[in-house]
């Protein structure tokens, strides 16, 4: 009977293996893949254990804290609170167990988590957490001005239409307003309650593509202006229309203009004018480098740079008819209708801030950039930001010269809503036919002071009757406003 | 017998428990530090308590089992020490239930040494325990239809007053001592040739005929009691013990053609073993349901990775003291346990259950006679396949059988069952280790 145990004894004994291998299998190879698993709840736990670091506006104004909490079997968890609520939403995003994360919750999530640091740090972290600590993370300043914020989201609610801000420091690219409406509360989002799916997710500010319509005009201007051929005082006769592919571009309301210039024709935005000097550009043929070379340039197509999560930015350009498939810069185009912003082609207002601040930084495009500075809990500074030129997208004569039509766009044209007294600004209205309903995606975009720019800014309302000038101009006289009353 | 072979075996055991009242002083001052961030003398009056517990087994053997085996009763007292640690992390009140059913076991161990002066007369009743044993099995599924006592399914428990328990847990035993006594009366029978069917030798059919009744009684049990753990668990041990008396593999590759055959037609027709096929294959397709319990075993046991989160800081409980994996204090403690020691601690417990498995089996070997041999090897292959049975269903290596971890899992007549079990095992290991000398 003795051999029989023996063969008992080995059965049992591989048995015992062939569990302890199972086990070895969950707890060495299939960890990661399940630990990535959003139902596992021991994730969700163990980044509630982080104590993430704060978020703060320009002026120190906190947009995320922890509201710390003590568990039953005496584990500390933070949850996250945004005391903003809905006012930065979408660019602050959320930081959440159970949706995950968007903004720069999750853009400077390194930061937050106390991961991004040196080796002295991560050990310091490391023994902290093991003393029963919890692990803390680093404070990340970003340099979105809570005034102008809320002028801007409440400006936009006040309309009843969907719409996005966005405005930035010329010379230094930093984001100084990112709104986009409507919005949600954040709040929501860390107890799992934010609706799956819904348009007050999307950051019209950063991701929404609309048609530029005549606010894409001061870089028609200014490339007539580069081309050598052409002078603010160059003459023009209007006929009330252009005709390209045998239909005619009219004019807004049927207006007939006669013999007029390029200054007056951005003024009272002509577009027979502009379609023919779109046409012209591009000896009238559908590939036009001179076109969307300095498109290119101004950041169109590309996503832009910015410290953002990729998957809530979108690229600027010129896109398949009907779809919002982004095409390359050397498709072919309708060079007229695209220099009247129609025509399939598409920008954020992230993007046309960026033309606005082009403008109002002598023809240089600086990166956008939504974090001025990271510091430790100990106030050891981890990153600060630095002012980076994209590309020249202009020469400095160029946007001076273009500089001094927009003023008087705001001065005696369509943007005259845009004033502010005592501020010269300089600006350019913009109406886009959406193709429904007659309702129309109303532009501004501006820049002010105009001799010493503070501010670029873009304004879309969406889906509205009213024009670019009284719809979005008022909205970024107020934002501007509010920007030069908060650094003065 | 020589006086210094009695003292070292004895000593060896009681070094060895001092070791693993370290390990209880250890477990409790982690948990206690996890819980209130405080080095706490109460963790050394636990370890005291429980080496008092354990110290009066010890001196039950030395006064009447000198020769018992040192290991079978230090490894018994690390699993329980390992298992109430555990279920003091999770739920104090429940710690203090189980230091209570062992005083209990260790009651009943003792007792058991003391009123048996030779376990062999135990033979003698093969019949009237065997009998005992089908009774209480019955009579707990009878009692389960009229009270309605049904746990996760399965008909398993007896409702007296305030008190539950589980005489299967009992009559586990009584039958292992039962097919000891018929096994060893029989074997020669059942290794008999005396008939060939299909050119394969059997005996007579009228020597089968008591052993397709305990096969068909096991799978009875399966569908009176809807435990697929018990049932699977007296099939194992019953073809074992088959083996071990007859020396013939016709028997394991008849009994497993029939098993394979009997678990394809309860997949097919019982819903209870439908479920937990189906939720072994595939515990993601209904993870906030049917799969819920499987997967969250699986994430803690992951969580634990290669050393663990330490002992009373895994998250086992949701805020609300809820377990984060259902069933954590029984069944699936392992789950716990993984996650809290990692593969490091569950090696070890592993390998303890390889040693009491090892030294149960060579107790088996030592025995001088076939009904001690056939009961040590019995009571050990128990032990042992219902630690794979369970283990291998919480790390999907097998389907989910609901039975407890033996000596860890919380549980009353699961931990008092297997003490008797340790007090029948070193009652034969004495006598065997001293027929050995001589």
């Amino acid at each position: 009977m003795n051999r029989a145990i023996g063969h008992v004894y080995a059965v049992l004994a591989f048995g015992l293996v062939v569990v302890l291998g199972f086990t070895a299998y969950w707890q060495l190879w299939a960890e990661s893949s399940l630990a990535a698993r959003r139902d596992n709840a021991h994730q969700i736990v163990q980044q509630l254990s982080i104590k993430r670091g704060l978020i703060l506006a320009a002026d120190g104004t906190k947009l995320a804290i922890n509201r710390g909490e003590t568990t039953a079997d005496g584990r500390h968890v933070y949850e996250r609170r945004y005391p903003t609520r809905k006012m930065f939403a979408h660019i602050i995003g959320y930081s959440s167990a159970t949706d995950g994360r968007a903004g720069v919750e999750r853009s400077a999530n390194d930061y937050l988590v106390g991961a991004h640091t040196d080796l002295g740090g991560a050990l310091q972290s490391e023994l902290h957490s093991l003393a029963g600590g919890s692990v803390t993370g680093d404070d990340v300043q970003v340099s979105l001005l809570p005034a102008a914020q809320r002028t801007a989201m409440s400006a936009l609610a006040a309309t009843g239409k969907p719409g996005a801000v966005f405005a930035l420091e010329p010379r230094t690219g930093r984001v100084l307003v990112s709104a986009s409406w409507p919005s949600f509360d954040p709040n929501k989002a860390v107890q799992g309650s934010l609706p799956k799916a819904g348009s007050a997710l999307v950051n019209r500010a950063t991701q929404g593509l609309y048609p530029p319509g005549s606010s894409i005009k001061p870089v028609i201007a200014a490339l007539a202006l580069e081309s050598g051929k052409y002078q603010p005082t160059s003459t023009f006769n209007d006929p009330g229309y252009f005709e390209e592919y045998g239909r005619r571009i009219y004019n807004d309301s049927g207006e007939r203009f006669g013999r007029t210039n390029l200054t007056d024709a951005l003024t009272h935005s002509i577009n027979s004018v502009f379609a023919g000097l779109g046409s012209a550009l591009c000896n009238a043929r559908a590939r036009c480098p001179a076109l969307t070379g300095a498109l290119q340039k101004l950041g169109f197509y590309s996503i832009p740079p910015l410290d953002y999560p990729t998957e809530q930015l979108a690229a600027s350009g010129t896109v398949r008819s009907g779809t919002s498939h982004l095409l390359s810069p050397n498709a072919p185009i309708d060079p007229a209708r695209t220099a009247i912003g129609q025509a399939n082609l598409v920008a954020t207002p992230m993007q046309m801030a960026m033309v606005a601040g082009a403008f109002a930084n002598g023809g240089v495009v600086m990166r956008p950039t939504l974090v001025d500075r990271v510091r430790s809990p100990s106030g050891t500074l981890r990153y600060e930001r630095h002012n980076e030129p994209l590309s020249r997208a202009f020469s400095a004569s160029t946007a001076s010269a273009v500089t001094e039509m927009m003023k008087h766009v705001v001065d005696e044209g369509t943007g005259r809503e845009a004033q502010i007294p005592g501020v010269q600004i300089a600006g350019k209205t913009g109406t886009a036919q959406t193709g429904v309903n007659g309702d129309l995606d109303a532009w501004f975009i501006a820049f002010a002071p105009a001799e010493d720019p503070q501010v670029a800014i873009a304004v879309v309302v969406e889906r509205t009757k009213q024009y670019g000038g009284q719809a979005a101009a008022p909205i970024a006289r107020d934002v501007m406003k509010a920007v030069l009353d908060a650094s003065s | 017998m020589s006086a210094a072979g009695l003292r070292s075996s004895r000593n060896r055991e009681l070094g060895l428990l001092l070791l693993v009242a370290c390990v209880v002083a250890v477990g409790f001052t982690s948990v206690l530090v996890a819980r209130s961030g405080v080095v706490s003398t109460l963790s050394l009056t636990y370890a005291a308590a429980f080496l008092g517990l354990l110290g009066v087994a010890h001196v039950a053997l030395r006064i009447a089992l000198p020769d018992a085996d040192p290991v079978l009763l230090p490894a018994a007292g690390l699993l329980v020490a390992v298992g109430i640690v555990e279920i003091y992390r999770l739920d104090p009140t429940r710690a203090r239930d189980q230091a209570i059913w062992l005083a209990v076991g260790v009651f009943c161990f003792v007792a058991l040494l003391t009123v048996l002066s030779d376990y062999r007369s135990l033979e003698r009743y093969r019949y009237l325990i065997g009998i005992a044993s089908l009774a209480a099995l019955a009579l707990t599924i009878v009692s389960s239809y009229v009270t309605g006592t049904v746990v996760n399914g399965a008909r398993v428990w007896i409702r007296v007053g305030g008190l539950s328990f589980q005489p299967g847990e009992f009559a586990k035993l009584g039958l292992v001592l039962f097919m000891a006594a018929f096994l060893r009366e029989k074997r020669e029978l059942l290794a008999s040739r005396e008939r060939r069917v299909l050119g394969i030798a059997l005996p007579r059919l009228r020597h089968l005929l008591p052993l397709a009744l305990m096969g068909g009684g096991a799978l009875a049990l399966l569908v009176l009691m809807n435990d697929f753990g018990t049932s699977l668990l007296f099939f194992g041990v019953f073809l074992a013990m088959l083996y071990l008396a007859t020396s013939r593999l016709i028997y394991v590759v008849g009994g497993l053609a029939v098993f394979v055959l009997g678990a394809y037609v309860s997949y097919r027709l019982v819903p209870h073993v439908t479920d937990r096929v189906d939720i072994w294959l595939h515990p993601w397709r209904d993870v906030y349901g049917a799969g819920y319990q499987s997967v969250q075993a699986l994430y803690a046991i992951a969580d634990g990775g290669a050393f663990g989160t330490g002992l009373g800081r895994g998250y086992l409980l949701t805020n609300g003291g809820q377990p984060v994996v259902p069933a954590i204090q029984t069944d699936y403690i392992y789950a716990a346990i993984a996650n809290e020691t990692g593969l490091a601690g569950i090696a070890a417990l592993l390998l303890v259950y390889l040693l009491v498995v090892q030294r149960g089996l060579k107790t088996a070997s030592l025995a001088g006679d076939g009904f001690s041999k056939l009961l040590a090897a019995g009571l050990t292959i128990a032990l042992g396949l219902q630690v794979f049975l369970i283990v291998g269903g919480i790390v999907r290596a097998a389907p989910l059988t609901g039975i407890t971890l033996p000596f860890v899992s919380y549980g009353g007549s699961s931990l008092v069952a297997n003490w008797v079990a340790l007090a029948l095992l070193c009652a034969i290991s004495d006598r065997a280790r001293r027929e050995a000398r001589a």
